[in-house]
């Protein structure tokens, strides 16, 4: 499986010492909305893996030309929410049917339907919190730094700028070949990202899997 | 974005913060516990008095000199009077005693420190726990070995209900050295009849009969928990258990 | 990308007649632009007027902060409650605050939830405004709890009392939804601010600034796959915060609802507090909103079509309320229960009335105006209609809680009740924290949504992407290049 093989650094040669600039990333503007989307289709489709888009807000399709896989987050928050649910009814039962119980104007000690309020609450509390912990997992944020973010194009990807990067650990880059693939897809300002060599060896990790289809 | 030194450091310290948040709510949760702060606490009196000589090695009962606690719900500190109604013959001279002598003569008590002390909206009852033949060591722990007395149990609430839900496992069973009498002289073997109420066949054999206390029409989770009434209305108190509705205690 | 031509959004119905959709953003903006709007607005220096403005609300501000404190040092005897009447202006306020809180949410959820693009550049504030609205009611339960140092009793957690929060309570219910509800729309609101923060963070000059809007972008960088991930997460955060919204009101209703007094024991009380929630929470909005726009010259993105929908919205849940009252009413008379309808009676004659028909005028009345367009989009109106609405509101609340409190079932214990000068300081400090707490939020935080404000620009999305129905029935015209 292409898509999914282990990330390797053959194709790059060993520094010669630290402060040697080493290509970090291949960069690429798009101007246009159409030929980012159709740029992120060839790319993917050319077999590369270590690439990405950085867009100023999110672009309709656009995840699924780069072949990302849908996410698991629903299935994150469910069980955030399945837990909420379980711990409220476990919380009332708990507390008020089992440990202390106080009768209070003839009152059930436990009974589903004054439960109910708390249930949602907690479930909502806790679904909500599993899917912000969980988005911040997915995405491995907070991380306040970013192989790419001395570039210019990067910068402006968060103002009005379409930038596609395609990072040199991907075992398909060479720079040649990526530079013209991303020229010939209509990107402007096609250039190399250079880092420090000391830096470029710890290279966040920005591919997720990808979709196998 | 920071550089990548930054960034570690920003997370270490989120981590780091996060650690010490934790612990030390822990340490305050655990740690400002009644059984931590409160036990053990041992002041100073104006008097050497020495509840080990008294209680354990003279037998003095409790009740000789907290008298009236069987009647009252408060332990009665004593007066200097009882003091001195030995002490005007035992020990007349010693140099220890000149405090209570000259309360004695100029009529003024003797400032003693308080150590047992509960909050003004707890209404605790001494004459009720004796009346039910509830030991002083039940909360005072062991008085006759003590020389300075020390508060010895947490008197916090939940201790309190622990034992109202307990007693069985908690209640030291009444001593003759506390001198709580119940008209007849304890038999040898008294302690296996201390709690018969509630071990009697009244309290199982209603604790298997009785239904729950709400009807399971609203969905009421079925309950073992036996329902004394009182003119049909169920009373908080389990005959031979300790209430646990709020109004027993906070009236 | 929509950098030169105009685009109108103009489509033929089905029965032939053209008619062209009102822009949402107007004078066509790029998207260099937005950014350069809304970083301005953060980077600018204070002026003179606004800080004039932020001083005046945070000593209003502080000298409730001096009452609140003054209440806790010397206990709630400083207010005017009595016997029948043991919830006066705390309970009023705090159900007031809870009830500004909702537009917010409503806004930023339900409206996502209907796919109603217009809420992209009204949601970050209305947001704002939910969480310090909550913030501002949370305030007042604890204060009237009168030990405010045991408040986190209220919470169910082992302790040496062997003691748990009595779950069948509709004030413990409240403790939980109301607390949830700040923090899920904390949640929501920071999450939707994390793009625009890291596009301030690559904007701003000051170098205080960009490492602030630094640390709390996360790191955002852009990233489709982050994207990919945040969009699903926002999706379920909106379809939380759905039924979350409309539950807190109900929860709410329910500190009423479960009581026995007459006038409060209605099972109409949860969707008419929601309505009656949505309906000041719109007003408040607006208030704030017409002035915002004004002050930080946001009107191309905060267009008139905006505050007409706005209107249509307050117009409609006016409406709702009204039916509410009416139907309290008639319910009184058709249960033939002499309590009930001694008590609506009272209301509407008796020594509240006041409070009542002002309640009736402000709410019922006063949004009339808006079946009218030209009013709807006349903006000293809509402003003055906001204000009535608010000041009904409040009085909505404080006829539900003095008129059924005050002449109870036993007429020997009747009363009357007056604020004291504490009580209404500590409302006024509210007011005053509200407005602080906007004022620093509208300098200094994205006002506007940047990122989904660009994403609805024309021609923002690809013409042939799954959302490919969206952009047909649109007709979306593309200007290719830059």
């Amino acid at each position: 499986m292409e898509r999914t093989r282990k990330v390797t650094k053959s194709n790059i040669p060993p520094a010669h010492d630290a402060m040697e600039q080493r290509p970090v990333a291949t960069v690429a503007e798009f101007r246009d909305v159409n030929a980012l989307v159709a740029a992120a289709r060839a790319v993917y489709e050319r077999g590369y893996t270590r690439f990405d888009c950085y867009t100023p807000y999110p672009v309709h399709g656009l995840d699924r030309a780069m072949g990302v896989r849908r996410t698991i987050l629903p299935y994150i928050s469910f069980l955030g929410g399945v837990t909420g649910l379980a711990s409220a009814l476990l919380l009332q039962w708990w507390t008020g049917g089992y440990d202390y119980r106080l009768n209070i104007g003839g009152k059930p000690f436990f009974a589903i339907q004054f439960s109910v309020p708390v249930d949602f609450e907690l479930t909502v509390l806790l679904c909500a919190f599993f899917t912000l912990f969980g988005l911040l997992g997915l995405c491995k944020l907070p991380t306040w730094w970013h192989p790419l973010q001395g570039d210019t194009s990067f910068r402006r990807a968060t103002d009005d700028t379409f930038v596609v990067a395609i990072f040199s650990d991907d075992p398909r880059y060479t720079i040649t070949d990526t530079e013209e693939l991303l020229r010939a897809m209509g990107g402007t300002n096609v250039h190399v990202h250079t880092a420090p060599a000391t830096q470029s060896a710890i290279l966040q990790p920005v591919t997720t899997p990808s979709d196998e289809q | 974005m920071f550089s990548q030194r930054v960034d570690r450091i920003l997370k270490a310290s989120i981590l780091g913060g996060g650690a010490v948040l934790t612990v030390g709510a822990l340490v305050l949760y655990f740690g400002m516990r009644n059984d931590v702060t409160d036990v053990g606490y041992r002041p100073q009196q104006p008097v050497p008095f020495s509840h080990k000589l008294h209680v354990g090695e003279l037998q003095i009962h409790c009740q000789y000199c907290h008298a009236g606690v069987e009647v009252s719900e408060h332990s009665p500190v004593p007066t200097t009077s009882t003091c001195m109604g030995c002490h005007i013959v035992i020990k007349a001279e010693s140099p220890k005693l000149q405090l209570v002598r000259d309360s004695w003569e100029k009529g003024i008590p003797i400032q003693w420190r308080r150590v047992h002390k509960l909050p003004d909206y707890v209404h605790f009852n001494h004459s009720r726990h004796i009346r039910a033949q509830i030991d002083c060591q039940s909360c005072h722990g062991n008085v006759e070995i003590q020389g300075v007395i020390a508060q010895n149990k947490p008197l916090s609430m939940g201790w309190c209900l622990e034992c109202h839900r307990h007693p069985e496992k908690n209640i030291v069973a009444a001593r003759p050295i506390s001198g709580i009498f119940t008209g007849e002289q304890l038999p040898e073997n008294y302690r296996e009849h201390l709690f018969e109420p509630i071990n009697s066949n009244l309290v199982q054999g209603v604790a298997l009969r009785v239904r729950p206390i709400s009807s399971p029409q609203f969905g009421a989770w079925e309950t073992d928990v036996p329902t004394p009434t009182v003119a049909g209305i169920p009373h908080p108190k389990l005959p031979g258990y300790g209430p646990e509705n709020c109004s027993a205690c906070h009236y | 990308m929509s950098t030169t031509t105009a685009v109108q959004t103009a489509h033929l119905r089905s029965d032939g007649i053209r008619f062209e959709r009102e822009p949402l953003v107007l004078g066509n903006p790029t998207h260099h632009d937005i950014t350069t709007k809304i970083a301005s607005i953060a980077e600018g220096k204070p002026t003179p007027k606004y800080l004039l403005a932020l001083s005046f609300t945070a000593a209003i501000a502080a000298w409730g902060v001096g009452c609140i404190l003054y209440t806790i040092l010397i206990g709630i005897g400083v207010w005017g409650l009595n016997n029948p009447i043991g919830w006066g202006w705390d309970i009023t306020n705090f159900v007031f605050w809870i009830g500004i809180g909702h537009a917010g949410t409503l806004i930023s959820a339900i409206l996502f939830l209907f796919r109603q693009k217009w809420r992209t550049a009204i949601n970050r504030s209305a947001e704002a405004m939910t969480i310090f609205a909550v913030i501002c009611a949370g305030l007042f339960p604890l204060i009237h709890v009168g030990r405010i140092w045991f408040a986190y009793w209220l919470i169910p957690y082992p302790n040496q009392m062997q003691m748990w929060t009595n779950f069948r309570s509709p004030l413990e219910w409240d403790v939980f939804a109301v607390s949830t509800y700040l923090t899920v729309s904390l949640i929501f609101w920071f999450l939707g601010m994390v793009p625009d923060l890291a596009t301030l963070r690559d904007v701003v000059t000051n170098k205080v600034a960009k490492r602030l809007y630094g640390f709390f972008s996360l790191g955002w960088s852009g990233s489709m796959r982050h994207w990919h991930h945040y969009e699903m997460a926002y999706l379920i955060l909106a379809g939380l915060s759905t039924p979350l919204v409309l539950s807190v009101h109900s929860v709410v209703s329910l500190d009423f609802t479960a009581g026995i007094l007459p006038g409060w024991h209605t099972t109409i009380f949860p969707p008419y507090f929601v309505a009656g929630a949505i309906f000041s929470g719109f007003a408040m909005v607006m208030t704030l909103l017409v002035i915002t726009r004004e002050v930080l010259d946001l009107k191309e993105l905060i267009t008139m079509k905006h505050l007409e929908n706005m209107n249509k919205i307050i117009l409609a849940t006016g409406m709702m309320v009204g039916y509410a009252y009416a139907m309290e009413f008639f319910i009184a008379q058709y249960s033939g229960n002499p309590y009930e309808a001694f008590v609506f009676i009272n209301r509407a004659t008796g020594d509240y009335a006041w409070a009542y028909w002002t309640m009736v005028l402000c709410n019922v009345v006063s949004p009339q105006v808006f079946w009218s367009r030209r009013l709807r989009r006349n903006v000293p109106v809509m402003f003055i209609v906001s204000i009535l609405v608010n000041i009904g509101m409040w009085f909505e609340r404080f006829t539900i809680i003095a008129t059924s409190l005050h002449h109870d079932f036993l007429p020997a214990s009747w009363g009357y009740y007056t604020p004291t000068w504490v009580e209404v300081s500590i409302f006024a400090g509210t007011i005053g924290i509200f407005l602080t707490l906007f004022l620093l939020f509208a300098k200094y935080i994205p006002v506007i949504a940047i990122a989904e404000v660009k994403a609805i620009l024309p021609g923002a999305q690809p013409q042939h992407s799954h959302h490919g129905a969206d952009a047909q029935s649109h007709q979306v015209k593309h200007s290719t290049g830059a």
